[in-house]
């Protein structure tokens, strides 16, 4: 639900963080994914997901999976 | 981090910075107003609490306001002051209309890529029911990405993942007599202190929200009108300031494209199959309600127990879906993952309201200049009040953002030249940064997920985002300010990213006080406004505006009259114009 995973076999073999670092921490406003560090992303706050899907948008590799449904939604009526 | 070591926040890297200019937010606007004062200052910065071109809601938006011709500027003036019910501010909607040309062809010559038509003329086209204001297409990520670039080439500085937390007052304190000397913040990983010392400071800070996973705006909440407001800003139709949409499908997911999908044939019924349109549209030979009016007329039939309300798209054809995944790619892959087949059967809807004060109604009550109503104090976009009043939804939130972040630019940097940096009041600076950090030494209490799940509890229901009436907003108040006095005094914090999302709920919790109290004040029916007592728009008593601030101890509400009289575009007559969907609590369905 919201951001599900990150491939980490992918970011293993990824060039674009060779080259230039993996961009996906800087395309979450809300500081859930973070780098370790060998500058590969994880997931640190999943709770915090606002499912804008910038970064699997920002990730060539497809790496990132996010879930369009909302967990612990609860609706007033 | 190490909590109860000294005195709070002592252990904390302090940076103190100086600048002439501080932007608070790094959306259009405040890029606009950053661009802008480095035309008279040279020392400008934009602080902000995510990555500029990933955060804020800027980075998606798909809609501009296209530049008005000057033979259509009249007409287009009259068509969104009509669209406003006449509340719109008619000294600033010339001024939005006039300059945006202006500020729009900048950003094409800065590159910003509007989309053309094959023929390289600009593609506009007319949405949401306007004849002569039209829209220009854009994807806001390459648009902001283009102005980011645009403002660093220009010299201006940018302070990213700085959440700024409050300001720093010329006499030291909340609310201030004097005037805005700088504010302060913490980075939104490391933690660490900034002071900032400013001439002037421009909040730009974006929407009111409540992190409630809808619309991608959890990084918004209400930051900078929650801060203005502490320093003693006044803030102006916060009860106009909501809207909503149908943000919830099949109780599981957020997606968009209501419009799309009603133009492509789809219906909304409740659960006897009854059309709503039908049903409540006042003219049955051409049967037409607007969102807001579909989205109160599916929770009226919700509540008097007619619901569930879904969209109804099996009428149309394997040629229209089609069509629906070319324009709305995202929407249909949500359909898709949630397993389901848009012609099979109707799919339940939820209206919700989102947030407050994107592009409509409330937030810092701005003068034709930017200025707030506390000096060194300045703001612009979604953070101030939107002077058109109910226009918005074809670009016209960006269009007010252009223009009023270029003027509070101007006028912010060109103040700055004629005056002296004040110096800071160690004191405010110290408990600043005491307020700021204490969640994290706190060693019981509740977290911030805690309390904005106890705001939104008390701000979600229909009692106060549809059919409110004094005794509901009531209710809702004396809630909050239960939250306020109890629980945010406890708020605990485990890391610096807790600590960030506390100072946020701190400003959630904020906002919502002028909300009520500015709703409370309303007594009739206006756009998403409706009282139960006051089932109509009264165009004879309340072509006013609500003012709150802050006064020592509590909050003001006043009233300003439009100057009617002296506008260009006046009502033929003022009447009281009943609610197109009324409703009482005694008709809601038990059980
Ligand atoms: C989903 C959605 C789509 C929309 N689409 C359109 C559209 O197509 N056309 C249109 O005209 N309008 C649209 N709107 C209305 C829209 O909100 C505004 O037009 C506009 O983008 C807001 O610009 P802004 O500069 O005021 O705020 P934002 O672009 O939201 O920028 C605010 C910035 O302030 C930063 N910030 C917040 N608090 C702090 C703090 N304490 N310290 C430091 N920085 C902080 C944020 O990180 C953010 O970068 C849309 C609104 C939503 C919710
Ligand atoms: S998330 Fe994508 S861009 Fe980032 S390292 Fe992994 S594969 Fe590369
Ligand atoms: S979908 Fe958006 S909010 Fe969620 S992790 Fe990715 S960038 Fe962050």
């Amino acid at each position: 639900m919201a951001i599900n995973r990150i491939n980490r076999d992918l970011c293993d073999k990824c060039k674009l963080r060779e080259k230039k670092g993996c961009p996906t921490a800087e395309s979450c406003s809300v500081d859930v994914i973070r780098l370790d560090a060998e500058g590969k992303p994880y997931i640190a706050y999943p709770e915090d997901c606002h499912i804008c899907f910038l970064c699997s948008r920002d990730c060539p590799m497809g790496a990132v999976e996010v879930s369009g449904m909302i967990p612990s939604l609860a609706l007033p009526y | 981090m190490v909590a109860g070591k000294g005195s709070i926040g002592s252990s904390i890297r302090v940076n103190e910075i100086e600048t002439d200019v501080l932007v608070v937010g790094g959306g259009s606007t405040g890029l606009w107003a950053a661009i802008r004062a480095k035309d008279f200052c040279s020392r400008v910065i934009v602080a902000d609490k995510g990555m500029i071109a990933s955060a804020g809601v800027s980075t998606m938006i798909h809609g501009v306001q296209a530049p008005v011709d000057d033979e259509d500027m009249v007409a287009a003036m009259k068509e969104l002051v009509v669209r406003s019910a006449y509340l719109a501010d008619q000294k600033w909607l010339p001024i939005i209309l006039e300059e945006m040309g202006d500020r729009f062809r900048a950003m094409e010559e800065w590159g910003v890529p509007f989309v053309r038509d094959a023929d390289g003329k600009l593609h506009t086209e007319n949405r949401m029911g306007l004849k002569v204001n039209r829209m220009a297409f854009i994807n806001g990520r390459p648009m902001m990405r283009t102005m980011k670039e645009h403002a660093l080439g220009k010299g201006v500085s940018l302070l990213e993942r700085t959440m700024v937390t409050d300001l720093l007052t010329s006499d030291g304190q909340h609310p201030t007599g004097g005037r805005v000397i700088g504010a302060v913040g913490l980075n939104t990983i490391s933690g660490d202190f900034s002071i900032i010392k400013a001439k002037a400071v421009i909040i730009t800070t974006g929407l009111m929200g409540a992190k409630r996973h809808l619309a991608y705006a959890d990084g918004l909440t209400g930051d900078g009108v929650a801060m203005g407001f502490r320093a003693g800003a006044e803030l102006q139709s916060m009860e106009l300031s909501q809207s909503a949409a149908f943000s919830v499908w099949d109780r599981r997911f957020s997606t968009g494209g209501q419009a799309e999908y009603m133009r492509a044939g789809a219906k909304v019924i409740n659960r006897l199959g009854e059309n709503l349109i039908w049903k409540y549209a006042p003219d049955k030979q051409a049967p037409f309600l607007s969102k807001q009016e579909i989205c109160f007329a599916a929770v009226k039939e919700i509540l008097e127990g007619r619901g569930p309300v879904y969209m109804d798209m099996t009428n149309l054809s394997e040629n229209d879906i089609k069509l629906l995944r070319g324009v709305l790619p995202s929407a249909m892959r949500a359909f898709d993952e949630a397993g389901i087949n848009l012609r099979d059967k109707p799919v339940e809807i939820t209206p919700m309201v989102h947030h407050w004060g994107a592009s409509s109604g409330g937030g810092l009550k701005i003068n034709l200049n930017g200025e707030t109503s506390v000096a060194g104090l300045y703001a612009g976009g979604c953070a101030s009040h939107n002077p058109g009043h109910n226009v918005s939804g074809a670009g016209q939130g960006q269009a007010f953002n252009f223009v009023s972040g270029y003027r509070a630019g101007e006028m912010a940097g060109r103040t700055s030249r004629d005056i002296e940096q004040a110096p800071i009041a160690a004191d405010q600076a110290r408990s600043l940064r005491e307020q700021t950090f204490v969640p994290l030494y706190r060693e019981s209490g509740p977290g911030p997920n805690e309390i904005y799940e106890a705001i939104n509890k008390a701000t979600l229901p229909a009692e106060f985002c549809f059919f409110k009436n004094e005794g509901t907003l009531r209710a809702t108040l004396a809630r909050m300010q239960r939250l306020q006095e109890e629980d945010l005094p406890r708020l605990k914090a485990d890391d610096i990213h807790q600590l960030i999302r506390a100072n946020e709920a701190r400003n959630t919790a904020t906002i919502i006080e002028p909300i009520c109290l500015s709703a409370i004040e309303r007594e009739e029916s206006r756009f998403w406004h409706y009282r139960e007592e006051f089932p109509y728009r009264d165009d004879v008593d309340w072509l006013k505006w609500v003012v709150t601030k802050k006064s020592d101890g509590g909050v003001s509400v006043g009233l300003e009259s439009l100057p009617i009289e002296d506008y260009p575009i006046q009502p033929e007559k003022r009447t009281r114009v009943p609610a197109l969907i009324p409703f009482s609590w005694a008709n809601r369905a038990q059980g």
